[in-house]
């Protein structure tokens, strides 16, 4: 065996003697301490022993050891272990004190601070919420609850929770009443039913059946007000021409209102007059769909089949006239496919001629190049249906003399056609 | 430049050609038995030129002959070597103003006089000739009074139709002047003659002027004539020329509307026997005229001149006709300061236009449509006529309308709808000109007795009556006047020739002609292509002023 350090080989004799000697039953504990935990003082099973580092016999058995260094006076680090020692052992305890901490002493003055001064906030919170204050009754309920500046106390707590609680339904049914009075004084008819309610249950205000009624009868008296101008108003569209404010007239009259008397008769009334704009509105509709029809408008005259088939819009229910109008659909389309058709044919008609150039195409005045016409059906298989050709015959034998009689009125060209055509019976009907 | 080259190549053939007589039609040998001693003796003019017949003699000869007398009358004549009774010069201009001039001239006079020596009615249906003879044989005008109504073969653009003249009806004639036109064969105008035709049971003055749909136009005009069926086809296709009548509306339609040319209408100071007279006279030229048509020498121009100095001996004997004018232009102006006409009447044009002596080309009231049109429009696709007119017409249609603000103009302004509605017109007028146009270089083409043998070979019946009624007659009138063997004709004759109606626009008959088109179409496909598409051109035109007339706003609501 080789000792490194003299120390080692001390403390290695030093126990070897005693063992070999047994001289006491005791056992031997070396206390170490080392930088700041040097000189803290030791306590053993509650003895002071000495400051540390430190050696000393201790009897065997169970050991309460306890190291203490004062910081300040309220303040020390303390260092415990419990450990058992047999006879005749040897144990070595490293002391590490803890942080600093408060002592015993000033624990206790401090507790007794804390509770001063919650006794202190309870007794106010219990001032405040015996006068009502809503968050002070939730406070005292709490600290009958947690003991905390009360003696702790559940049925305490509960009392003042079950009067916070009412307190605040009380302060939110008062904060809803002044809204609806403020609703009511700017003309709202349900918040002045409603004032009327609160003052008769006093809910939110001071119970007083003066108010309430006060506000029932303001509630009456602006629906009268409001009623009676909603009928002056629909008697106005209504006479107007508006079936909607007819049929609604005819429902108020026949149900009355506040303001507004009850009469069958005037129900019935408004009743026949809505009939009747509806009949002239749909003879009026009917006329209009005629008129595009007859223009050549294919919506109009599905429109009408349609109306005709089913007999709606007042008119006669007519499968003849459905059919007559669907086959002139027909017609219409073909037409509008031959235009169609025309449109593509004619994309590109200016590369033969311009104008004046016809003379040249002439020899001599050539009069084929004069008079000849070409019958218009010798081109029909490029257009047929469209063309009504007696029309057209008319507008040929006028066309030559508009210019004339559009710019110079005074010409003996514009008089001559005026005279035969405007004035005589030729002229197309409805033109010009 | 195609058309130019043609004239060029005629005018040369004729001038090369001018010495070769025509024999076209040249009259039988004598029969075998014919006497030439007992003819002379059947007819025979004095010393003082009077000539008389012995009809006792004629009719013997006739009867000998086994031949009318008329006939017997014609043979004694052509072997007859008096030169009394042998065509003179002022014959020959008598014949020229009035004939195809086609039979030998021999036999011209001896057939001629043959008829005013037997016909009772000799002196009304061929007056010129009547004139002439009775000047030459010293026979004096016994109880010669023609009644009745003067015909005309009056052509229009749905063919021909014969009209009864009554003379008192015809207040006034006037020489019409059309301007010079954009046209190489217009540059100097053209002439004719304008009758003032007057209502019936109406012939005030101011009446009568008005009454423009019934006024008629006589004037020359030429064609290629090469679609007659007999043999008067022109070796190297000659110009024929004839005295056309036509109606005044379609004459101002041609000129004022389709070329924009200014037209002139001078009154000719003629009493109503002047009138008569010379209506007469035309009516003869009309029904019995064909000549050649020669630019510079032949044209409607001295044509008319050498009608004028046959039928109105005030005209012949005017200093300033001494000259014969080739130039419509220098006619009209020589005539216009002479004593035959009324000079004040074209002195104030615009007072000339109110009262019918004068009609403007109507070019500028067309372009002021066009500026209103185009100023009303938001975005106008076009900047001139020609643009206007060569336009989609259906897509300048649907433009119109998809224009909301120009559409509601539209129906609110009476002005600019009126502008719209001319602009239309226009439209269908240009591209009715252009199909008559190329109408013209289909016939002239195909040929016409080629195309009237195909639509034979190829048609029904009733096709090709349709054909023949709304297309082969129509192109025949328009080619060639109705003509008679001899003169004016009577009621008589021309009814018996008168066809039945046949409704070419009815939609009965549409499908006829709509086969007849296709044919045609079969015919020459490229050439029937532009007639097709100027057609259709028109016909969508049509349909546009039909539809712009139903957004005509009223008059009332105009706003000043």
């Amino acid at each position: 065996m080789t000792y490194k350090k003299p120390s080692a080989y001390i403390f290695t004799t030093l126990i070897l003697f005693l063992t070999c000697t047994n001289l006491y039953a005791e056992s031997v504990l070396r206390i170490v301490c080392h930088g700041s935990n040097a000189s803290a003082l030791i306590y053993v099973n509650g003895k002071a022993s000495g400051s540390c580092p430190m050696d000393l016999f201790v009897p065997a058995g169970r050991i309460e050891l306890k190291a203490v260094k004062v910081v300040d006076s309220d303040h020390e680090r303390v260092f415990e272990n419990s450990f058992s020692l047999e006879d005749d052992s040897a144990k070595k305890i490293k002391v590490q004190l803890s942080n600093p901490q408060l002592t015993a002493a000033a624990q206790k003055r401090r507790t007794a601070e804390k509770q001063k001064k919650e006794q202190a906030l309870a007794a106010d919170a219990l001032t405040r919420a015996r006068k009502g204050d809503i968050n002070a009754m939730h406070a005292v309920s709490q600290y009958y609850r947690q003991g905390q500046g009360l003696e702790i106390s559940e049925p305490k707590a509960l009392y003042w929770e079950n009067q916070a609680q009412q307190a605040q339904l009380s302060r939110d049914l008062s904060r809803a009443a002044m809204a609806t009075l403020k609703a009511a004084e700017a003309g709202d008819t349900k918040a002045m039913a409603e004032m009327s309610l609160l003052y008769t249950q006093g809910k939110g205000v001071k119970q007083d059946s003066g108010q309430a009624k006060a506000w029932a009868d303001k509630k009456t008296a602006v629906i009268t007000a409001k009623n009676q101008l909603l009928v002056r108003q629909l008697l106005i569209s209504a006479l107007s021409g508006d079936i909607d404010s007819m049929t609604r007239l005819s429902t108020i009259y026949k149900e009355g209102a506040t303001g507004v008397i009850q009469s069958d008769e005037k129900s019935a009334e408004w009743a026949d007059k809505k009939a009747q704009a509806i009949k002239v509105k749909e003879q009026r509709y009917v006329r209009q769909l005629l008129a595009l029809a007859e223009s050549g408008d294919i919506d109009a005259m599905t429109r009408l089949s349609t109306i005709y088939k089913e007999g709606a819009a007042g008119v006669i229910q007519s499968d003849e006239k459905s059919l007559e109008w669907e086959r002139k659909i027909s017609i219409v389309s073909e037409k509008k496919q031959q235009f169609e058709r025309a449109k593509q044919e004619l994309n590109d008609i200016s590369y033969v001629n311009s104008l004046g150039a016809m003379e040249e195409n002439g020899l001599f005045d050539n009069p084929l190049a004069t008079t000849i016409t070409l019958p218009l059906a010798a081109v029909a298989d490029l257009m047929s249906t469209p063309f009504n050709l007696t029309n057209h015959i008319v507008l040929q034998r006028e066309v030559n003399a508009q210019a004339a009689d559009w710019e110079a009125p005074e010409s003996m060209i514009a008089k001559a056609y005026q005279q035969k055509y405007v004035k005589g019976t030729s002229a197309l009907p409805g033109a010009r | 430049m195609k058309n130019i080259l043609r004239v060029g190549l005629a005018t040369v053939l004729v001038i090369l050609f001018s010495g070769c007589a025509r024999h076209a039609a040249q009259p039988g040998a004598l029969p075998d038995n014919f006497s030439l001693k007992s003819s002379a003796a059947a007819v025979l003019v004095d010393k003082d030129h009077t000539i008389t017949v012995n009809d006792q003699q004629l009719q013997a000869l006739a009867a000998q002959q086994q031949i009318s007398s008329r006939q017997a009358l014609v043979n004694i004549l052509l072997q007859s070597s008096d030169k009394k009774l042998q065509p003179d010069p002022a014959f020959n201009k008598v014949r020229q103003l009035v004939s195809s001039g086609e039979t030998e001239v021999f036999y011209a006079y001896a057939d001629v006089l043959s008829r005013y020596l037997t016909s009772e009615t000799f002196a009304c249906r061929e007056p010129s000739y009547y004139r002439y003879f009775n000047a030459r044989y010293h026979r004096e005008d016994h109880d010669y009074r023609c009644a009745g109504d003067i015909p005309f073969n009056v052509v229009s653009q749905h063919g021909a139709k014969v009209r009864w003249l009554n003379p008192k009806r015809v207040s006034e004639i006037h020489l019409l002047f059309a301007g010079k036109g954009k046209g190489l064969m217009s540059k100097f105008g053209h002439v004719s003659l304008r009758l003032i035709v007057c209502p019936e049971h109406n012939v005030d003055q101011e009446v009568c002027d008005q009454n423009l749909y019934q006024h008629i136009v006589l004037g020359y005009r030429a064609h290629v004539d090469d679609f007659t069926i007999d043999a008067m086809k022109g070796v190297f296709g000659d110009y024929r020329a004839y005295l056309y009548a036509n109606e005044f509306m379609d004459i101002y339609r041609e000129y004022a509307i389709e070329e924009f040319r200014e037209v002139y209408s001078l009154p000719l100071k003629l009493n109503q026997g002047q009138r008569e007279e010379l209506l007469r006279g035309l009516s003869e030229i009309s029904w019995s005229y064909a000549g050649d048509y020669k630019f510079f020498t032949s044209n409607c121009s001295t044509l008319l001149q050498l009608a004028l100095r046959s039928l109105w001996p005030e005209f012949s004997k005017n200093l300033q006709m001494n000259t014969l004018y080739w130039r419509p232009d220098n006619f009209f102006a020589a005539l216009r300061t002479s004593e035959l006409s009324d000079f004040n009447a074209l002195e104030d044009l615009s007072a000339a236009e109110k009262k019918g002596f004068y009609f403007s080309s109507t070019e500028p009231i067309y372009n002021k449509a066009l500026r209103v049109v185009a100023a009303a429009m938001q975005d106008p696709q076009f900047k001139t006529l020609d643009e206007y007119v060569n336009q989609n017409p259906v897509e300048r249609y649907e433009n119109a309308l998809q224009d909301a603000l120009y559409y509601q103009h539209l129906k609110q302004d009476v002005y600019l709808h009126g502008a719209q509605v001319l602009l239309e017109e226009f439209s269908v007028l240009q591209f009715q000109a252009r199909t008559r146009s190329e109408m013209s270089n289909f016939f002239d083409k195909n040929k016409i007795a080629d195309i009237e043998r195909h639509m034979l070979s190829v048609l029904g019946r009733d096709e090709f009556n349709a054909f023949s009624a709304c297309i082969l007659k129509p192109v025949k009138a328009a080619v060639q006047p109705h003509k008679t063997t001899v003169g004016i004709p009577e009621r008589a004759e021309i009814a018996a020739n008168k066809e039945s109606v046949f409704l070419c626009d009815s939609k009965e008959n549409a499908v006829y002609l709509k086969k007849i088109g296709l044919e045609l179409e079969n015919i020459d496909p490229v050439s029937w292509k532009p007639i097709k598409k100027f057609m259709l051109s028109a016909m969508v035109g049509m349909h546009n002023v039909e539809q712009f007339l139903t957004l005509a706003p009223s008059k009332d609501e105009v706003v000043e």
